[in-house]
């Protein structure tokens, strides 16, 4: 269900229960189409019947270009999509024992079941004889390993392997789908001798064909990456933020989520690793400055509903890391004033306080300062106790590569 | 025929949907040239930041390069003293449309501030904005002033704000390295549980 689960629109338990409602519609629809009919299927192979290319040659298009629009506009998450990993040798025997099977049994697996399902014998056998090559090919794994995991080539696209572009290719397998379209047709008339008459009587499919054709053709202006989206915040927008003082959050108040551990803060180191590693504030965690856009992070500087502090030595980095995440719509986001060379002025660096005026704020920021300096110096910013729990929440990343597809 | 009619209806709805979402999509799209994601890959290259060894050595070359010096001070500031040929454009302003000529010159920019986060922040709405060949002075024009201008201080030659002025475990000794800390605390973040879904395709 992406985009929906992975942007955390829909639970990702109710992962199963959308898996069924698609594979119940998926089965009415194939079933609709007769694709439990194995003289319907196997007609591809004889001539007299193409609609099993048509109807997955479309379905590969239109899928194709809402993928591809949907992606530019920032609704899809390519990175996200699977792409099967290429084993060529496993993939060849695989795609000829398929084409075996389906021209002798007239199905393949998802049209087997939906066959067996309204009740057809031949089907039934095909699906046991499917049992049969799985049960042979588990407990002979060891025979078959080399050849199920060799030549592994990792997960290439045709347009990379071809060297074109993804607009590019996108057209041109639109201009193919619909050439195919067009010459399968005229085989099958000529093979089933369909009357003229018949064949006026028959709807056309110009129209939508046009139509995908501008779709895809629309797409091959349209830039490889987008410069802005529509979550952005604009330059106007940015750079008032960035002059307003209200994206700062003072040494005291830091000091003091240190101190009691209580306040709704995040700290976010943004310097490299190393010198994280070196040292960090207490509790901070690092995100270095050119991976705040990451992948990763996005959940978590966009959903977590604490303060995100960012801080760097001065405030360079933590100022990189705060327009870029701001830039990108997300909120609740600050700096660190001054940095960590500033944090350690101000509560390691004597001030000097005024005796003569009897001011009693500046007594009290005095002491706070106090506190502060011996609460560090001590070493009491390290926690001795873990603190109170957070309530765990499961997030879920979808990795692309790695499973084993196919059908 | 109503067959036809559905079919064709259906297709043209579905076109002008799509259509009509791209429109939208581009015409609300924020006026930014450039992505954040190729932005941020610039910020990262630090050979745009010229510290004070670069100045001192630029402005006593008899033939200096050429480069358009952006003082983003206010104009009180500028008044009171700024380097020769220097255009004042205060922070408030760089986007201005007035202003955009300056951006869209050839030559190098050089943009000093009041401090070096906000010099940079600028760069960086600047190269989202399109511009190219921006760069930035490190410190600020009073620490110029005082390390540069009245008598070069070698000390000062490579300084930056973004470097470390303490020797920060010495303080907070305990801490250790922020791994060891990390280690004994629980994760601030939620960890991260790795799924990794497959996907089965079917026919």
């Amino acid at each position: 269900m992406a985009p929906f689960i992975p942007q955390g629109i829909i639970n990702p338990e109710l992962n199963l229960f959308f898996a069924l409602m698609l594979g119940i519609g998926f089965g009415y629809v194939l079933e609709q189409a007769g694709f439990s009919s194995s003289r319907k299927l196997a007609g591809v192979f004889y001539g007299y019947d193409f609609v099993v290319l048509r109807v997955f040659f479309t379905a590969g298009i239109t899928a194709m270009t809402g993928l591809v629009f949907f992606s530019y506009m920032g609704w899809v998450d390519m990175s996200l999509v699977y792409i099967n990993p290429l084993f060529l040798w496993s993939a060849v025997a695989g795609g000829v024992i398929m084409g075996f099977g389906f021209i002798l049994g007239g199905f393949c697996p998802g049209t087997s079941v939906v066959a067996a399902v309204i009740g057809k014998i031949d089907a039934m056998v095909f699906i046991g004889g499917m049992f049969i090559g799985i049960f042979v090919f588990g407990h002979f794994y060891e025979l078959f390993q080399p050849l199920y995991s060799g030549s592994f080539l990792g997960n290439p696209t045709i347009y990379t392997t071809l060297g074109i572009s993804k607009n590019w290719f996108a057209f041109l397998l639109v201009l193919m789908a619909l050439t195919a379209f067009a010459v399968t047709q005229l085989i099958e008339d000529k093979v089933n001798n369909t009357l003229p008459s018949e064949i006026i009587q028959r709807p056309n499919y110009r129209l939508p064909a046009f139509l995908i054709l501008a779709l895809v053709s629309i797409n091959l202006f349209l830039p490889a990456e987008r410069s802005s989206t529509i979550a952005e915040l604009s330059p106007g927008d940015l750079l008032q933020r960035t002059l307003s003082d209200e994206k700062y959050v003072s040494v005291q108040e830091v000091a003091y989520h240190i101190m009691n551990r209580n306040s709704n803060i995040v700290l976010i180191d943004t310097r490299a690793p190393e010198a994280y590693q070196h040292f960090s504030l207490p509790g901070a965690v690092n995100i270095p400055a050119g991976e705040v856009l990451q992948r990763q992070w996005q959940h978590f500087l966009k959903n977590d509903p604490r303060r995100k502090v960012f801080f760097s030595f001065a405030e360079t980095d933590a100022t990189t890391a705060w327009l870029a995440t701001t830039r990108a719509g997300h909120h609740n986001l600050y700096i660190l004033r001054g940095g960590l060379n500033h944090f350690f002025a101000e509560i390691f660096e004597p001030q000097e306080w005024s005796d003569t005026n009897n001011n009693v704020r500046k007594e009290f920021a005095q002491r706070f300062f106090e506190k502060a300096r011996s609460y560090f110096l001590e070493g009491k910013a390290v926690t001795t106790e873990p603190p109170a729990p957070i309530p765990v929440r499961t997030l879920i990343e979808i990795e692309t590569p790695g499973g084993i597809g196919g059908c | 025929m109503m067959t036809q009619k559905l079919l064709n209806n259906l297709a043209l709805i579905l076109f002008a949907i799509l259509i009509a979402a791209l429109a939208f999509n581009l015409v609300a799209a924020r006026n930014y040239k450039v992505s954040n994601r190729l932005v941020l890959e610039q910020a990262g290259f630090r050979a745009h930041v010229l510290d004070f060894a670069d100045m001192n050595q630029w402005l006593h070359q008899e033939i200096p390069n050429p480069m358009i010096l952006v003082d983003l001070r206010e104009p009180e500031a500028f008044r009171a003293g700024h380097l020769e040929g220097a255009v004042n454009i205060p922070v408030d302003d760089v986007l201005k449309r007035k202003h955009r000529t300056t951006f869209e010159k050839k030559h190098p920019k050089l943009l000093i501030a009041e401090d070096e986060a906000t010099a940079h922040a600028i760069r960086l709405i600047l190269l989202g904005k399109g511009h190219e060949n921006i760069l930035v002075m490190a410190g600020s024009y009073h620490l110029l002033e005082q390390h540069v201008l009245q008598h070069f201080d070698p000390s000062w030659a490579f300084f930056r704000e973004e470097k470390a002025a303490w020797d920060y475990p010495r303080f907070m000794p305990n801490t250790g390295t922020a791994r060891q800390a990390k280690e004994k605390t629980p994760s601030i973040i939620p960890e991260m549980k790795t799924e990794v879904r497959t996907v089965q395709g079917g026919c």
